[in-house]
């Protein structure tokens, strides 16, 4: 094997990593709610980060949990990925495409805005989701992240 | 072209058509089922050695289609097919196969069941490898992922269980328990690999030309698997243990003018053979022969004695034919006997858009070839009796990988990899010795890959990839051929590359 060309892909590799910028993810204030019939009040980040790639799949009382998710351009979304699941939104995406072509699972719910994401936490039983503050509304439980 | 293959390109198309501007579909009309699939279509082109292709020419017989349903038919019950067709030279040809077809039973997080044919679980990417769109790299490092039994190690029936294991402080555990049989063509992919293991030197000494499987029985294959999360975010560890079994026919072509110089002396042996097995099977109980596979196992020695005696009967009174030329006989097929037995380590770890990956693998083969015929002839060689009872060997590969996002529609890859046929034997002088006409060479492989990947948008991929190759171990002698223009031109060659481009749509 040709050593200086190993080398040379190996410098072209770390050359453009410290050239070029990640991608810039967003801060915002981002609560998890739940339909109001969910048994739990405090989750464990963890926890959040479990349920949202399907490893937890059921509340104490075993009722089903229906997460619901944003779209992978959505500011809210990309924050929600980075501080729980700690995932960027292309990570994300590609582990629930490997479940659903792997038959391991199916596409997780994904509603454009968050009152669309809002509104079916508020109506569905066991459904858990995340908004910005400001979207709080008294249809839904906020959870305590421990 | 088949109706089954038909359908399912009639039926990709249209899908296809209908949803292209659409992510993913749901039809809540049908009940809730989810509806995915993709196709990939790529292009190879290598300066030497064709890898598994045409590609010294430039290919573009290098695709991959699928598309899957599934439903939640209970809180806890799901239930999925996936239909997959793909093309890699002589391989796939867009045959279709039913991928996967599971019913999963989720009773608790902790414990499920799946049954069915099922995605086979070996290392962080085999269950993945049929989808392009998955990974990084258009192909999976050869060291551990080696495409030439990508058709057989791809799904499992069978049953399995599985598993999260959460624990207070030390992470998570998954778990993968699978059991059944696999899918093993008797052409394409199997064949060409089991070609390749037949040593020179058992053919020269039988005048065996060549060999083609026939058919294949999977005795059984399983595969244990276990996935930690570490405490350290973003560390994953995983290890499984995998094996099979399988016995496989294969017509053997044997030139028996190479065998002519012993025809006298065969004849000898096999006249009194014949009528001492022709006296024992007409009384077997007198003979001894107290149960029907002893009877069976003397009638099979009759069989083979006196189909070599009257050949060399033929031969003897010059009343055969085609002495001439010697003649090529198939009565007797060469059974190949293959169990193995891997241990695979896998490590990865990703940090913000940086993914780091190492995996190691061993195989440990135990695999005999036996010729009823050739058991029956009288040559001192090696291999007497007809039997090559290759010793038990190790196969190992591992390979270190680093990707990176740039951007959320540019990464680049990076990977090398290793493979050696036999660890023991890394520099291919021992495999010399059965393999006289083979370079060193075909005992490795080694492969420095860079790798680019576009997502031009949730749907669209595009990856660009150049492979430093050295050694040739992973790919197949049947898809390089002597030159028949040019007997003398070397088969393969130690230093060559390999180039590929792919994209892939999926919904």
């Amino acid at each position: 094997m040709n050593c200086n060309k190993i080398i040379g892909l190996v410098t072209t590799f770390l050359v453009g990593i410290f050239l070029l910028f990640p991608c810039a993810g967003g801060a915002e204030d981002i609560v998890i709610i739940t339909h109001k019939s969910v048994p739990a009040d405090t989750l464990k980040e963890e926890d959040v980060k479990n349920i949202f790639i399907g490893k937890i799949t059921s509340w104490s009382d075993n009722q089903k949990i229906n997460f619901a998710t944003l779209p992978n351009d959505d500011d809210i979304h990309r924050a929600f990925l980075k501080k729980f699941v700690k995932r960027t939104p292309a990570q994300y995406s590609r582990y629930w495409k490997k479940q659903i072509f792997t038959g391991k699972g199916k596409t997780p719910k994904s509603f454009q805005t968050e009152r669309d994401l809002l509104e079916y936490v508020a109506s569905t039983r066991g459904a858990i989701g995340y908004v910005s503050t400001g979207q709080i509304t008294d249809d839904i439980k906020v959870l305590t992240i421990q | 072209m088949n109706i089954m293959r038909k359908l399912f390109l009639v039926m990709i198309t249209v899908l296809f058509g209908l949803i292209s501007q659409v992510q993913a579909m749901e039809f809540d009309d049908l009940g809730g089922i989810d509806v995915h699939g993709f196709i990939s279509q790529g292009y190879l082109q290598s300066d030497d050695n064709n890898f598994f292709a045409d590609t010294e020419n430039g290919t573009t017989q290098f695709n991959e289609m699928g598309i899957n349903f599934s439903a939640d038919v209970t809180e806890k019950l799901r239930l999925g097919v996936q239909f997959f067709a793909r093309d890699m030279g002589d391989i796939g040809n867009n045959e279709v196969v039913l991928d996967w077809a599971i019913a999963d039973y989720r009773w608790r997080d902790w414990l499920g069941l799946r049954a069915g044919n099922m995605k086979w679980v070996n290392g962080l990417y085999n269950e993945s490898r049929d989808v392009d769109m998955l990974r990084t790299p258009i192909f999976l490092p050869q060291g551990v992922y080696n495409e030439a039994w990508r058709e057989t190690s791809a799904t499992l029936q069978g049953a399995g269980l599985y598993g999260e294991l959460p624990t207070n402080k030390a992470g998570s555990f998954s778990y993968d328990l699978q059991y059944g049989s696999m899918s093993m063509p008797a052409e394409g992919g199997p064949a060409k690999l089991l070609k390749d293991q037949v040593p020179d030197t058992f053919k020269a000494a039988y005048g065996v030309e060549d060999i083609e499987l026939e058919s294949v029985d999977v005795d059984y294959t399983y595969t244990a698997a276990m996935k930690w999360n570490t405490p350290l975010e973003g560390l994953l560890l995983g290890g499984n243990h995998w094996g099979y079994s399988f016995q496989a026919d294969a017509e053997t072509i044997i030139n028996m003018n190479t065998l002519r110089g012993t025809a006298a002396a065969a004849q000898a042996r096999y006249t009194p053979i014949i009528a001492q097995l022709t006296a024992a099977l007409a009384n077997p109980a007198a003979a001894g022969l107290t149960t029907p596979e002893a009877i069976l196992a003397a009638q099979q020695q009759l069989g083979a004695a006196t189909y070599v005696n009257n050949y060399y009967t033929g031969v003897l009174n010059n009343t055969s034919a085609d002495t001439s030329l010697g003649a090529q006989i198939t009565g007797y097929p060469t059974i190949f006997k293959v169990r193995t037995k891997t241990l695979t380590g896998s490590m990865e770890y990703t940090w913000k858009n940086l993914v780091v990956a190492a995996e190691y693998m061993q195989t440990r083969y135990n695999l005999s070839m036996q010729n009823n015929l050739l058991e029956n002839l009288d040559i001192a060689n090696a291999y007497q009796g007809g039997v090559s009872n290759i010793p038990e060997f190790d196969a190992v590969g591992y390979y270190g990988s680093l990707s990176y996002r740039f951007t959320y529609w540019f990464e680049l890859g990076l990977y090398y990899s290793e493979y050696y046929r036999n660890k023991d034997d890394k520099d291919g002088e021992k495999r010399a010795v059965s393999f006289p006409n083979e370079p060193k060479h075909r005992a490795w492989f080694k492969d420095a890959c860079l790798t680019t990947r576009f997502d031009i948008n949730e749907n669209w991929v595009l990856k660009l990839e150049g492979h430093i190759l050295n050694g040739t171990a992973v790919i197949y002698g049947a898809d390089n051929p002597v030159n028949v223009y040019d007997p003398a031109e070397p088969r393969y060659e130690e230093d060559w590359f390999l180039g590929a481009a792919k994209i892939t749509y999926s919904f």
